[in-house]
Formats: C-alpha cells, structure tokens, sequence
C-alpha cells in the first residue's frame, strides 16, 4: 500500500491541478472527456499540467542520476552546474537564433549546455587529486555561479523576449508552456529515464564506493559519463523549456530513498512519481494563490521541497550510508 | 575572439531581423495630428520650461511654442524637436533647467527628483503645478490650467471647445470588446488594463467595450493566459514598442491565451505609439479617429 500512496496522490493532485485555475470551466467533466472542446482546458491547462508532470519527473530522475553518479547526497544538477549549463546553452542556441525556446532544437542546445558544464564540473574537481564528493560541491556550486551568471549579463545585455528573462532562468515558469513542447520534454524524459534504468545495478554497485565497485567488475569512469549523460538530457530537456525549477532533483530522490530504500531500479519509477507530484502540486499553487497573477514556481518548490527534506532529514538520518 | 565577434555579429543581426514588425495595424505619431490654435495672443511670462507630461504639445496647440525654451523627454512631436530637453530620462536635471533662465517651470505630480525641483525653485523662478491626465475628461481641465500658467486663459477656452468638438464626432456603430494589453517582454504575466487605465477612456470614446475595465478594479492588473483567455476580447490594443518586446504580432498570438482569444484568431490586435496612446492632449481627438478606424479594419 505504501508504494501506491505517492502514485494514487499524483492522480488525484493532476485532477485537481486541471479542475482549478484563474478561470472556472463550465461543464468541466463534459469538457474533460471531448478533447478540443473548451480551449482554455485543452490548449492552455492541460498542456501545462502534462508539462508539469514530465517536468518533475525528468528533475526528479537528473538528481537521482547526479547523486548516484557522485555517490554523493548533496549532488543535484542544480550544485553539479548542470541547470546553469543547461540554461546558458538555451540562452546562447537562442541569441545566435539557431533555435526557439521550447524546441527539440533548444533541448538538444540545452543538453549539451548541461553535459559541458557538468564534465567541467567533474574535470575541475578531480584536477590535482582524486575525485572527492567535497571538491566536487565547491567546484560545482563554482562553475554554476559562472554559467549563470553568464546567462545573466546576457539576458541584462540583449533584451529579446525570445531568450526569456533571468527571472524565467534562475525560476523557472511553465506559463509559456503550449501543446507544441510537450514532444521534445517527452522524448528527452523516457530516453534519460531508459538509460536511467539500464545503468542502475551499476549505480548500486558504486554506492559502494569506486574501488569496491571497481573489484565487482565495474568500469566506473563509464558508468559515471553514462549517468552524466542521462543526467544532461533530463535536465537539459527540462531546464531549456521551463527553466530552473529548485528542489526537485534534490528533494525528490531523497524522499524516494526514504520510503523505499536505497536500490535503484526500484527507486527509479519512485523517484519520477514524486517529483511529478511536487512540480503539479507546486505549478497548482502557483497559478492559484495570486491570482489572476501568478507566483514564479521555483519559489513554491523551494517553500515545499526545503521543510519536506528537513523533516525527513530529522526523523531518520540514515537514508544515505557515511561516504 | 574572432570567433567571439562572429557570434556577437550573429546576436545583433538576428536582433534586428527580429525586430521587425508587421506595420499594418500600427497608428505611429505621423497618422494622428494635433489640434492647434492659429490665434495668437499675449502671455504674462516669456521663458517656460515644461517639466510635465504632455504640457509641450499642450503649449504648442496653444500657439505658445515662442515663448517654450526647454522641455521634458515625454513631448515627442516633430514641432518640438528644437526645443532643448532638460531631463534625463525622466529625471529633471535643475543646472540645465536654471540655465535657460526661464520664468516659469512647469511640473506635475510624477516631475521628480523632488530636489531638483526645490533648487530651481530656490534659485527663485516660479514653479507650477499643473493636473495629469488620465482620461479624455482630464484634457480640459489640464489645458486650462497650462493656458491660466502662462497667463492667456482665452486661448485654454478656444482650444478646449476645438479638442471637444473633435472627440464627439467618433463613434463606431458595433460595440467591440476590447483588451488593453501592457507587455512587459520576457514572461507571460502580461498586465491588463482595468478601470482607470486611461486606455479604458479610449476605447469608451470609440464606442467600444474594455473587457479589462469591465471585470478588473484596478488600473493594470497581473494576467495570466487563462484569465485573458476568458475575457476573450474581439480587439487586443498594445503599445508599439510593448508589442516589439514580445518579437511582434507572431510573438504575441505564440503566448499562451492570446491564440485563444478572437483577437489572436482574426489577428485583430492594433499597437499605439507607446508616448502616444495614453498622452491625453491635443492629440487625442485625432488618435480616437484613428483608432476607430483601425478597429473597424480589423473586424472586417
């Protein structure tokens, strides 16, 4: 029963999230069930909340992947630099107007953004020693410093409505979202979550640590780039098309690990559930508390996703084994 | 880094290319004109500096651009282009004002810093304080108080009864719903014009509905796609540099909500001369034809 309770919540937070808005639908329900009908649900909501959901799933999977890949608690795509990555290679694909915000074109930018700052991340952090999970926070909260700031002077420099605002960067919003961008968060979202999957057992093994991983028959520089690249796409997808939504892939991975132990096949479909529960959750009350304005979503996930992780944290200090 | 000034020459250009906007729904200050007075008169001072919204074009309607010898950035019509700007931006620089040796300064409620003003006033030249408008009902009561401020209250009384004469003859037959919109560029929160937004005075001359001003209290109220979506209005009026933030017409039916609305189906969405639009002045009366018309085009 426990394993159904973050699934059952995300089904009836989803229902709530499409029910309520700035605008009450009349005949919802007849509404619902005849695709088309009513423009305000099938052209402005329900593409929302769907993004929302892929959104939270591919953030949630990114942050499992950087903290599987970095053994390390405290690896999330937002500390590793890949969020930034992710939003400078959007912003500069925009600028040079090879691609919209939004497009496969932008995710592939955006991933690519990601993976560079995520190896630059990595390469710094193992310059004079071996790779040690301290090196790699400093050295990834670093190089997301710069990339962001970077999209900041960029953004202050050009004022193109096209390249989005530093707010829309640092956090995020799905209300540009329409139906056209779902295709590529989607394609991103189940080739990570594949790859994601593939790679677990190993993953698990180098929760172990490298040398013992290495003795079980693990080729551990591959597997880490395998979960760097996995890690770029989820993240890359997400962050080029709604920008940096904090916590999630901090928070989420946790509180899978903390219901359902540590093994990662099984954390994998966990993990997604719950971080499409905290965007769709998020993304309601943000669209729902100001209204008719409406809150910028990365502040709603932190208020949410910040107390959950600490609460947690106190009750069972355990979730993750002493590096 | 001659990699660098590629990339950098490729981010201006498509910067232009991307500026560029559908002209055809657009009323610039050239396709309006403003009422002025050929009458000329005495005036009880000889050097005014206008630090006020729209008061420079009120001067100039009242036949007093003699006697204008500095003016705020808001005036833009050709007519005044010689006349010296004695602000930056929108902040009044007092060295330049006390400069010209006018005397008489002429400020209204938003003229600001407020030091600059206590210095020119300390210098010992006159200040007044004229009424901003916000409405079409404000145009009178503004340009009396600028034709009482230089001293000839006959010639506010003449063209009062001209910019009168002018608004009432302009009347569309339909009754439009039509949205003000103001963009802010890089997010789609867009702020909508509600009651008292200036531009809900507008639309009531031409014998529209402003959808915003109907259902909104306050003067620009936060939007988001659902909400505009809703209101549904038939015609979407923007202000010309606004919808360029947003890359244009294209740019403007690409987010959310605006597709959804008749506007952004039927394309219906006119963009104003942002100083033009909500100037409330000698203009005016123009503007309200133009926009009538403009209006009518669309919904055909």
């Amino acid at each position: 029963m426990k394993k159904l309770v973050p699934a059952i919540a995300l089904v009836v937070a989803s229902f709530i999230a499409i029910y309520v808005g700035a605008v009450q639908i009349d005949n919802f329900w007849a509404a619902l069930i005849s695709p088309g009908s009513n423009e305000i649900l099938w052209q402005i909501r329900i593409p929302r909340v769907t993004a929302g959901l892929i959104v939270g799933a591919s953030l949630a999977l990114a942050g499992l992947m950087a903290q599987g890949a970095c053994n390390n608690a405290l690896a999330e795509p937002s500390i590793l630099g890949t969020t930034a990555g992710a939003s400078l290679g959007t912003v500069l694909a925009v600028l040079t107007g090879v691609v919209q915000v939004g497009s496969i074109g932008a995710i592939v930018c955006g991933a690519l953004g990601a993976l560079a700052a995520t190896s630059l991340t990595f390469k710094l952090a193992s310059l004079r020693s071996q790779l040690s999970s301290f090196a790699l926070i400093i050295v990834g909260i670093a190089v997301s410093a710069i990339f962001t700031a970077i999209v900041g002077l960029l953004s202050a420099m050009v004022t193109r409505a096209d390249a989005r605002s530093i707010s829309f960067w640092n956090f995020g919003s799905l209300a540009l979202i329409t139906r056209d961008n779902l295709i590529g968060i989607t394609i991103t979202a189940i080739i990570g979550g594949a790859i994601a999957w593939k790679i677990s057992p190993s993953l698990d093994r180098l929760s172990l640590g490298d040398a013992t991983a290495f003795h079980l028959g693990e080729d551990v520089p591959r597997v880490r780039l395998i979960a760097l690249v996995a890690l770029s796409l989820l993240a890359g997808g997400a962050v080029s098309t709604v920008g940096s939504i904090a916590f999630i892939g901090l928070a989420a991975p946790h509180i899978a690990r903390f219901l359902y132990g540590p093994t990662h096949r099984r954390l994998i479909a966990h993990t997604a559930i719950i971080g499409a529960l905290l965007v769709v959750v998020a993304d309601t009350l943000s669209r729902t508390l100001a209204q008719p304005g409406e809150l910028p979503i990365g502040l709603v996930t932190s208020l949410i996703g910040a107390p959950v992780l600490i609460a947690l944290v106190s009750v069972k200090n355990n979730v993750w084994k002493t590096q | 880094m001659k990699r660098l000034g590629v990339i950098a020459l490729a981010i201006v250009l498509t910067g232009c290319a991307n500026s560029q906007i559908s002209q055809t729904n657009t009323i610039s200050q050239s396709d309006v004109s403003a009422i002025s007075l050929d009458s000329t008169t005495s005036f009880s001072v000889s050097r005014v500096v206008v630090l006020a919204n729209g008061v420079a074009e009120i001067m100039n309607s009242l036949n007093a651009r003699s006697i204008l010898v500095g003016r705020d950035i808001s005036s833009t019509e050709k007519a005044l282009e010689s006349i010296p700007v004695v602000t930056s931006g929108h902040q009044v620089l007092s060295e330049k004002v006390i400069a010209l040796k006018p005397d008489l300064v002429i400020i209204d409620a938003s003229t600001g810093p407020k030091s600059a003003i206590d210095q020119i006033r300390s210098a010992g030249i006159k200040v007044v304080q004229t009424p901003e408008s916000w409405t079409l009902a404000d145009i009178a009561r503004k340009v009396s108080a600028v034709a009482q401020a230089i001293g000839a209250p006959a010639q506010g009384v003449l063209l009062n009864a001209a910019i009168t004469g002018a608004i009432e003859s302009s009347q569309l037959s339909s009754k439009p719903r039509i949205a003000f919109l103001y963009l802010r560029g890089t997010s789609s929160i867009y702020l909508i014009g509600g009651a008292g937004s200036g531009a809900d005075s507008l639309i009531s001359a031409i014998g529209g509905v402003d959808v915003g001003a109907v259902s909104l209290p306050r003067p620009f109220n936060a939007m988001t796609a659902e909400s505009l979506a809703a209101l549904d209005p038939d015609v979407i009026i923007v202000m010309t540099k606004g919808l360029e933030s947003v890359g244009g017409i294209s740019g403007l039916l690409k987010l959310p909500g605006v597709a959804q609305t008749q506007a952004g189906k039927n394309q219906a969405i006119i963009d104003v001369d942002d100083s033009l639009l909500l100037s409330f002045g000698p203009r005016t009366p123009s503007l309200v034809v133009a926009l009538s018309e403009k209006v009518s085009a669309v919904l055909k």
